[in-house]
C-alpha cells in the first residue's frame, strides 16, 4: 500500500480546572471534567463527548450510507450508555479495584423508514463495517449494536 | 481562623455520586478558611484502620444509615456468635464518628 498517511491534529488548552477548549480546523468546543457524576453539572464531560461522538458516528454514517445507497430514510436517533468498568477507581477510593476504563458500550438504534426491513439492515451492516469508531472500539469493549426499524 | 494544611478527611463511597456532596463541602470548607482534603475508602474497616495507624486520615466520618444498615437483622444470640458480636460491637464503639487530631467539629 502506497498510501499516504493521513492525520488530523486537534489543539487542547485549558487555563482553568475542568475546563479545557479543543481547536480543530476552523471550529472550537469547551469540554469539562473527564467524568462527572453530577447531574446538574454544567459542561460536557470527555467521556460524554466519546460517548456522543460514537452515536454520531453511526447515525451520521447511516444516513450518509442511506443516501448512496438510494434508500429512503426519514429520521435516525441513537440511544447511547456507556459503563465504565469501576467509577470508584476514578474517584481514587481505596481499596477498590477494577479500572476507570469504558466497560460497555451499548447503541440502540432507531430508524424512521419505509424501505423495506432488509434494505435497511444491508445499509446498516455496511455503516457498522465502514465506522471508524465501532471499528476501533469494538474489540476493545463490550460493545453491543442494535438497530430497529421504526414507522 | 485560616488553615494553610488542609485536614484530610476520611470518607466512606458506595456510590459515585456521593463523591459530588463530598466537593460541595470540601467547596464549603474552603471558602470558610479550613481546606479539607477527602480520602474515600471502600468500606469502614479500611478507613478506621488509616485513622488509627494515623496513614492518611485525621478525621473519620460515618453516616447513620450505613452504621444502622450494617448491623440490621443481628443473628439471635447463640453461644457461638456472642463473642463474635461484642467483638464486632467494641471494634464498632471504638471507631469515632468524628474527630481525631485536629479535628474542630
Amino acid at each position: 500500500m502506497d498510501t499516504e498517511r493521513y492525520t488530523w491534529t486537534l489543539r487542547v488548552s485549558t487555563a482553568a480546572k475542568d475546563r479545557a477548549t479543543v481547536f480543530v480546523r476552523q471550529h472550537q468546543f469547551a469540554v469539562g471534567a473527564p467524568v462527572q457524576f453530577d447531574a446538574a453539572y454544567d459542561s460536557i464531560t470527555a467521556l460524554e463527548y466519546v460517548l456522543g461522538a460514537i452515536g454520531a458516528d453511526v447515525v451520521n454514517g447511516l444516513w450518509a450510507l442511506a443516501l448512496k445507497r438510494r434508500v429512503e430514510v426519514d429520521h435516525v436517533e441513537a440511544v447511547i450508555q456507556g459503563e465504565l468498568n469501576n467509577p470508584l477507581t476514578y474517584l481514587g477510593v481505596v481499596g477498590e479495584s477494577g479500572h476507570p476504563g469504558l466497560e460497555q458500550v451499548s447503541v440502540k438504534v432507531y430508524v424512521a423508514s419505509l424501505a423495506t426491513d432488509e434494505e435497511i439492515r444491508r445499509v446498516w451492516q455496511e455503516m457498522l463495517d465502514k465506522s471508524p469508531l465501532v471499528r476501533t472500539l469494538q474489540p476493545a469493549i463490550r460493545f453491543e449494536l442494535s438497530m430497529q426499524v421504526v414507522l | 481562623m485560616f488553615m494553610d494544611k488542609p485536614i484530610i478527611v476520611g470518607a466512606v463511597l458506595y456510590n459515585p455520586k456521593v463523591s459530588v456532596i463530598w466537593d460541595i463541602i470540601g467547596e464549603f470548607f474552603q471558602d470558610n478558611g479550613c481546606p479539607i482534603d477527602t480520602v474515600f475508602y471502600t468500606n469502614y474497616e479500611l478507613q478506621v484502620e488509616a485513622l488509627l495507624e494515623e496513614r492518611h486520615v485525621q478525621v473519620n466520618t460515618q453516616t447513620r444509615h450505613r452504621a444502622r444498615s450494617r448491623h440490621r437483622e443481628p443473628a439471635p444470640p447463640s453461644k457461638d456468635n456472642l463473642g463474635v458480636k461484642s467483638r464486632q460491637a467494641s471494634q464498632f464503639r471504638r471507631a469515632p464518628r468524628y474527630g481525631r487530631q485536629g479535628s474542630f467539629l
